[in-house]
């Protein structure tokens, strides 16, 4: 490619904004937070839950707990109000993993900019879970979607119809044993 | 007096004359957008496209009237012609020349606003009748707008009136006229009785920005959502005839009708000003975008009402003190 | 017995402002909205099932479905999960062609949403001026992949081929005409008072709770927010540009506006940027032949809409197990119904048109 060096030299190539020096990717935050590293907020999170927490990982330097249906409006509560200060709802899906369910919240800080995946597993004849919507509004459609999905009932969502299926679907679709011929 | 024969033969030539406008404004609308948006227009039929509004006229000839199921029907179908019939019925008084015109009514003006406002009604009757909460709420818009915009352009006409001292088209006409002293006009006189008039004229015939009735964007088609065919070409044609109507109206009252420098003919002055004056509402259309109703409704009373009241009185203490 | 004073208005989903299919149910008392009720799903073609039938390599064309204006920002945020996933490093000069494409279609998606919201609020004019601008973009994008919306041109490890020969001169080039249409836009609508009085103090959306919905982008920033994921979490050599990050006081239409417009000088600088610093080199990297995942990854990019993020859950077969792509327009749609009420029909269009979205990037 010749067109490198005629870039450089052509009299239009004026200099970027020069007064807008590299800035610091907290500066442009909200919050003064200083983020956490997965195992601190491992740390925070076991000592507060204990054995509420069922299994921790740290997949691509992002925290992965594992916690009941039972527990996870707690958790959810804490992680938003607490100084952890996940406000920030980014993904919520569901996932078939065969034997069971399983539904995936990911969710970040805006303030503190750190991570957190929380998983829920459910079994699959009854695939029950609170609804996060009294904590996180943006989970609405999530969990919406994800219900009509998987089959998955989030108890206490304000509105549980289909979002993106017509009203009389039949079938769960994104399930591994969703039979693609029309019903009888 | 006419006999009954020639007095027919006017009102044909009338029609056809008014066709022709017509069809050349709509030709002279989209060419205008056309060229402020970086295009062409309408550029195959006939040169430059010329023959357009014909093809688009024929088209709309042809077409089926569909009636929606649950309208009301006799309201449906009669509204358009209460929507045209007031509109082209303006045409009557319009002095083209001291002596082109169908009627010299001596109420002229006063004609001019009488009839206008019952259009208002064939708006009502289209947007009821039609079944559809887009055509109703566009019917809402358009009976507010027009009755809170008639009493401004009423009173701009009236410090003009107040000034020629007669309703006679005509005469109001002739107190401007002039050679090269332009400034007979009325609108050198009353600059803001003409920017007031010129307002709510364009709010009368629904033009962007004022085209709420219709606003696209918002309720489809408004008031005539539901009509096809003819009915719709109605509708349409009444939106040109009337844009037509009251521009002359416009440019009777305050650019002095068919008075000019005498180098062209007054039929030429005359339309060249009346077509001066859409090309600006073509200029605003392809500008400005549209209000919401209540700002609509706040420029209406609030600006425009008091601006008007004001003006009137200020005239008539310049009359009282001799300076007009 | 009440008098039930309220009507249901619905609007869409073949409405000529819902920019696509989307529908919503409007309560309006008169012409006021009591109450807003989104309905989706018109243009659901299951993208996250048929992704779970094909190869990985197969779904970069299913991304490009995703959103009509993004589709290079959509391309490149799987193809960078799928790489961070395999662990595989991209040659600089594709990250930089990535960036100066995902710029582009930035700077083209801001130019149709400055289109149609003049359309939407009744001027047809600023559509035409900024369709003609993005047509040129459109061109360049056709001449580097082939295609002007689904390109298919990013890969897995890189690009499908290198630039045409001489077109980043002619890019350049038009980049310098770029702060001077964008000037023309603003002078067409940004100082109009009509325009002022539609925009301004409508559709108010706060900080905490455009937070708590999730929302990004543009929307949040026009809250006072400055949350870049291009500043917060770099990734294409984002780090190696310097751009700013234009944020709002308040959060109403004007100034979900007014930051597009910002934006689309700040992208037109990047491109800039990357164009001057552009290395020589390889354009893709060694990739095995077959791939195939095994783990799981969230990733997450800025689009023009917001933080776009691709899930994906790899059990070591050629195909993903499971792929979720968090769409921002999916998300930020939901504010609708916490801004529309209390406000009147002509602002509905105005806001909705603000939100700026895709519909098959909200039904997927």
């Amino acid at each position: 490619m010749k067109d490198h060096g005629q870039a450089h030299n052509s009299p239009m190539s004026s200099k970027p904004k020069e007064n807008n020096p590299k800035e610091n990717p907290k500066e442009c935050l909200v919050g003064s937070g200083k983020p956490l590293d997965p195992e601190a907020i491992k740390s925070i999170l076991l000592k507060r839950f204990g054995s509420v927490i069922e299994e921790t990982q740290v997949i691509n330097k992002e925290l992965v707990i594992w916690v009941s249906a039972a527990n996870l409006l707690e958790v959810g509560r804490f992680l938003k109000d607490s100084e952890l200060a996940f406000d920030h709802p980014r993904c919520l899906c569901g996932v078939d993993q065969g034997e069971h369910l399983e539904v995936v919240y990911h969710l970040c800080s805006i303030s503190r900019n750190h991570k957190i995946t929380v998983k829920v597993k459910l079994p699959r004849h009854m695939p029950k879970v609170p609804s996060l919507y009294p904590v996180y509004k943006g989970a609405d459609w999530h969990e919406r979607e994800a219900a009509e999905m998987f089959g998955i009932i989030f108890e206490g969502h304000p509105d549980p119809r289909h979002l993106l299926l017509l009203d009389d679907f039949q079938g769960y679709p994104l399930r591994k044993d969703f039979s693609w011929s029309a019903p009888e | 007096m006419l006999s009954l024969g020639s007095q027919f033969l006017v009102a044909l030539g009338m029609l056809i004359g008014i066709l022709i406008i017509l069809l050349a404004s709509m030709w002279l609308e989209r060419k205008a957008l056309a060229h402020f948006q970086f295009r062409l227009g309408p550029m195959r039929t006939g040169y430059h496209g010329l023959l357009q509004p014909i093809a688009d006229a024929m088209k709309m000839v042809v077409k089926e009237m569909s009636v929606p199921e649950g309208v009301d029907v006799i309201l449906y179908k009669t509204a358009p012609f209460i929507v045209f019939i007031p509109a082209f019925m303006v045409m009557a008084v319009i002095p083209f020349t001291a002596t082109i015109k169908a009627a010299d009514l001596n109420m002229g003006i006063f004609y001019v606003m009488a009839v206008l406002s019952i259009s208002t009604i064939g708006y009502m009757m289209a947007g009821w009748s039609s079944h559809n909460k887009y055509s109703l709420l566009g019917c809402m818009r358009s009976i507010g707008q027009f009755v809170s915009y008639e009493l401004p352009m009423g009173l701009s006409v009236l410090a003009v009136v107040m000034m020629a001292g007669t309703l006679n088209l005509n005469s109001i006409a002739q107190a401007q006229s002039c050679n090269w002293n332009i400034f007979r006009w009325y609108i050198f006189k009353q600059p803001l009785a003409f920017i007031i008039f010129f307002i709510a004229l364009n709010a009368e015939i629904c033009r962007v920005p004022f085209d709420l009735p219709e606003a696209e964007s918002e309720l489809v088609a408004g008031f005539h959502v539901e009509y096809s065919g003819m009915r719709f070409a109605l509708l349409l044609m009444a939106e040109y005839v009337g844009l037509f109507t009251l521009t002359s109206i416009c440019t009777t009252l305050f650019l002095g009708g068919w008075y000019g420098p005498p180098v062209l003919p007054g039929l030429v002055w005359f339309f060249l000003k009346t077509f001066s004056l859409i090309f600006i509402l073509f200029w605003t259309r392809a500008t400005l975008p549209r209000v919401r109703a209540d700002q609509l409704m706040s420029l209406g009373w609030k600006v425009l009402m008091p601006a008007a009241l004001i003006n009137v009185v200020i005239t008539g203490l310049l009359i009282m003190l001799k300076v007009y | 017995m009440a008098i039930k004073t309220t009507q249901f208005l619905n609007m869409g989903p073949q409405h000529p402002s819902t920019h696509g299919v989307f529908r919503m149910m409007l309560e309006l008392d008169g012409e006021r909205v009591v109450k807003c009720q989104p309905h989706l799903g018109y243009l659901h073609r299951g993208l996250e099932k048929l992704a779970e039938m094909r190869t990985y390599p197969q779904i970069i064309s299913l991304t490009d479905r995703l959103h009509y204006a993004n589709a290079f920002q959509n391309e490149l945020t799987y193809c960078l999960a799928v790489e961070s996933l395999l662990g595989i490093e991209v040659p600089k000069r594709a990250q930089y062609i990535r960036v100066m494409l995902a710029e582009m279609s930035r700077m083209q998606n801001h130019m149709i949403f400055f289109g149609a919201l003049g359309m939407d609020l009744g001027a047809l004019t600023p559509f035409f001026y900024s369709f003609k601008d993005r047509e040129t973009i459109l061109d360049f994008f056709e001449e580097i992949a082939g295609a002007r919306l689904t390109f298919n041109y990013l890969r897995i490890g890189g690009l499908k081929e290198d630039l045409p020969e001489g077109i980043l001169e002619r890019i350049y080039a038009f980049t310098d005409q770029v702060p001077k249409i964008v000037d023309e836009y603003e002078e067409l609508l940004s100082g109009n008072e009509i325009f002022l009085a539609r925009m301004k103090g409508i559709g108010i959306l706060s900080k905490e709770l455009a937070i708590n919905l999730g929302i990004t982008g543009p929307i949040l920033r026009s809250t006072g927010v400055a949350y870049d994921i291009r500043k917060v979490e770099p990734y294409s050599s984002y780090e190696d540009f310097t751009f700013s990050i234009p944020v709002g006081t308040c959060g109403d239409n004007f100034d979900r506006y007014k930051i597009r417009m910002k934006e689309l000088r700040e992208s037109n600088s990047i491109v800039r940027q990357a164009i001057e610093r552009m290395p020589e080199g390889e354009i893709c990297a060694k990739v095995p032949k077959v791939i195939k995942i095994d783990g799981e990854g969230y990733f997450r990019t800025e689009t023009s809409v917001g933080e776009q993020g691709v899930y994906i859950i790899g059990k070591g077969e050629k195909s993903p197990y499971r792929i979720k792509f968090r769409s921002p327009a999916f998300v930020n749609l939901q504010m609708l119904q916490y801004v529309l009420p209390g406000g009147l029909v002509a602002d509905v269009i105005a806001t909705f048109s603000t939100v700026d979205i895709c519909m098959g990037e909200v039904d997927r």
